[in-house]
């Protein structure tokens, strides 16, 4: 269960993420993350209300982050838990994408 | 105490669609509950197992099968769990999966295989054999010290 949430702050699209990001909610991450990506010159993925991830969930919001990457879009991934940002950290995923602790506004 | 020793071994089946990940979760919580195991047990244990039932779902054929999935966990004496997964899918060895190229700009990351670098990482001694219909994995997952909190 993923409960998605999309707000404009500061110049910066947030866009908080609850829950499960597992198989059955990746692709609506993913739809959510590129459609944000498409309207916004800066995104920051709030994920300090996700409680799980799992390969399929990074794969959306690797997904997100290529978007972002192709288009020249500012793309942050913050607050993630110390589990959340372990399975980041195995998959290497900290090498190629923002990810830091607080969100920028 | 008389109930963590009564669960020291539990086995559960899920059909093959992935509504079942609910169940899963359910399934992982208790035993680690019950098991008094560390914190980051049910994170770890559910990655690990969606990964082999989503594939099983996804790539092996279980779409729509019933008892596709048999899980058993075994609570170990230094609280490591030992894991035994079997699917009846189409033969599937995740051993044999080549690892992905972490160092790969993000343009050049393939969005596949991430799933069993990551069981990889959390398990150990994953011994895998096609057992007649069955695809069959066992692994460990190594018991963490942690000061428990409250």
């Amino acid at each position: 269960m993923i409960q998605l949430a999309q707000e404009t702050r500061e110049g910066w699209c947030v866009v908080a993420v609850r829950g499960r990001a597992d198989s059955e909610a990746a692709d609506e991450l993913e739809n959510a993350l590129r459609a944000a990506v498409e309207q916004n010159p800066r995104v920051a993925v709030n994920l300090w209300s996700l409680s799980y991830i799992s390969s399929a969930g990074l794969r959306a919001v690797l997904q997100g982050a290529r978007a972002a990457e192709a288009k020249g879009v500012e793309f942050l991934v913050c607050s993630p838990n110390n589990s959340v940002k372990k399975v980041f950290d195995m998959s290497g995923l900290h090498h190629v994408m923002k990810i830091q602790e607080r969100l920028p506004c | 105490m008389s109930q963590s020793a009564l669960l020291k071994h539990t086995e559960f089946e899920l059909d093959g669609n992935l509504g079942e990940l609910g169940r899963l979760v359910e399934y992982v919580d208790q035993f680690c509950l019950a098991a008094d195991l560390d914190g980051e047990a049910p994170f770890e244990l559910n990655l690990v197992l969606e990964e082999l039932f989503t594939n099983a779902v996804r790539h092996g054929g279980c779409e729509g099968m019933k008892n596709a999935v048999h899980v058993r966990f075994g609570l170990l004496e230094n609280g490591g769990v030992a894991v035994e997964y079997r699917d009846r899918g189409t033969p599937f060895d995740p051993t044999s999966v080549a690892e992905p190229d972490l160092a790969a700009p993000l343009s050049q990351r393939q969005p596949g295989g991430l799933g069993i670098h990551l069981l990889r990482q959390t398990m150990r001694d994953l011994r895998y054999q096609r057992a007649g219909d069955w695809n069959r994995l066992t692994m460990r997952r190594e018991g963490k010290q942690e000061a428990k909190s409250i």
